[in-house]
């Protein structure tokens, strides 16, 4: 039982999925903004892959 | 030891122009922030944040445009002559009606970001969106939004679904994407019962799941869908990730996020605003660090003894973590229960779950397959 979750769990890994393969827009979209934050280093949401672009990369530049 | 970051949700004046029939504010009306709390609140968020981290300040409550276009132009003062050193994102929930060009350009150049309130298509906003005359507001709202838009600035729409927008929740879909408007739809927020809050806007459970999956098949099929707040987030939710998720799955929200009236009172949520027994402390006496914090993880950690043990065994736990506190308090009277949304939520993740499992399991498919040609094609090159 506890493998078969395992496995379940699995196949919702979207850190391992290239997002251009799913079928669903939204979902793509989604996987890829995620995948962004994830691989950016300070783990904030940045101006790609905010919902809203609600964090803001150009805060550097208006100081 | 310092949690992690804060995120302050600002309200600068305890007044509204509006009436709206399911509104969930019971804090009394009353005057606005004088500059002593904003310079305090600034000096303690910021050096409570660091240098390195970016510091968000939402203004939202009532009506903040009701502070005027001077108290924005004090913030953005203070901001960047005595705080410049530190990054920020401001950001502002408005109800729309009172944007004007200047006001719009001021707050566009100074990098806010502009959320305004709208509950979908005319006949839906204007049923419970008035004015205390009583006149509707969407043609105002439309008006700010289009103010917005002129000068092409980010939207972020949200709106409260009712009964009446469960019902016509294919409206409010088409509605925002046809405006190319990003939104979120929040369940009505109910109110104590001797409030004038008409009880009848509430949703049950069920209606909110039924509208919630019909919303998610929209979003999820559409070629070209808007993007959804909800959507993302009760996705985000089956993936496992706190990656950009909402406030109510986080878990923790008592310590990411304050609030702070405009007496300088601070509150684990605006929400909480005026509640008794919610009351972390005040910004101008009070340490982040000694008090108000140390406050907020008491109630956190009051929550989660609860949560934990009468959600323990749920398989949508890991996905909604008990959910919004404010929720619970609200129709359970109690922060500490689970979110009176639970089995709302329990029926969207259980309907989604092997959609966006069958979707990633086909794109990874995809992948592997192809990885694998492309190894064999390496494989039979002499």
């Amino acid at each position: 039982m506890e493998s078969k979750q395992s496995s379940d769990e699995q196949h919702l890994d979207w850190t391992i999925v290239e997002p251009e393969r799913i079928e669903s827009p939204a979902l793509r979209d989604l996987v890829n903004r995620i995948q962004q934050a994830k691989s950016n280093a300070q783990g904030q949401m940045t101006e790609a892959t905010s919902w809203s672009n609600w964090r803001d990369t150009k805060w550097k530049q208006r100081r | 030891m310092k949690g992690p970051k804060l995120t302050v949700i600002v309200v600068p004046v305890a007044r509204c122009n509006m009436s709206c029939a399911y509104c969930y504010i019971t804090a009394p009306s009353g005057g606005s922030m004088d500059d002593t709390i904003l310079h305090t609140i600034f000096a303690k968020v910021f050096h409570y944040n660091g240098p390195d981290a970016i510091s968000d300040f939402c203004w939202h409550g009532f009506e903040p445009l009701l502070a005027g276009k001077r108290f924005y132009e004090n913030v953005v003062k203070i901001q960047k002559q005595e705080f410049g050193q530190f990054p920020v994102v401001n950001s502002l929930q408005t109800n729309g009606t009172l944007l004007t060009p200047e006001l719009v350009e001021f707050l566009i150049a100074n990098e806010f970001r502009l959320g305004v309130s709208l509950d979908g298509p005319q006949f839906i906003h204007d049923e419970y969106r008035r004015y205390h005359s009583g006149k509707g507001t969407f043609v105002d709202v439309m008006r700010g939004i289009d103010l917005i838009r002129e000068i092409d600035a980010n939207i972020g729409v949200i709106g409260v679904l009712t009964p009446l927008g469960a019902e016509h929740i294919a409206d409010i879909y088409d509605f925002f994407k046809r405006e190319r408007l990003e939104f979120d739809l929040l369940p009505v927020t109910p109110v104590k019962e001797d409030s004038r809050q008409n009880k009848a806007l509430r949703l049950s459970p069920k209606q909110y799941a039924t509208a919630a999956v019909k919303l998610f098949d929209l979003w999820f099929s559409d070629s070209e869908p808007p993007r959804i707040r909800s959507c993302d987030s009760w996705t985000l939710a089956v993936l496992g990730t706190t990656i950009g998720q909402e406030c109510g799955y986080s878990g923790n929200c008592f310590v990411r996020f304050i609030s702070v009236d405009p007496c300088g009172d601070v509150w684990p949520c605006d929400r909480f605003n005026g509640v008794h027994g919610f009351k972390l402390g005040n910004i101008l006496s009070d340490s982040l660090t000694e008090t108000i914090i140390p406050k907020a993880e008491e109630l956190l950690a009051a929550r989660r003894k609860v949560i934990e043990h009468s959600c323990n065994s749920c398989p949508a736990y890991t996905a909604c973590q008990g959910g919004c506190p404010h929720q619970a308090f609200a129709y359970r009277a109690d922060y500490r229960l689970k979110d009176y949304f639970c089995e709302a939520y329990k029926a969207i993740f259980q309907y989604i779950k092997p959609k966006v499992k069958a979707q990633l399991e086909r794109a990874y498919t995809l992948t592997n397959t192809d990885s694998q040609k492309v190894a064999n094609s390496e494989r039979k090159r002499p």
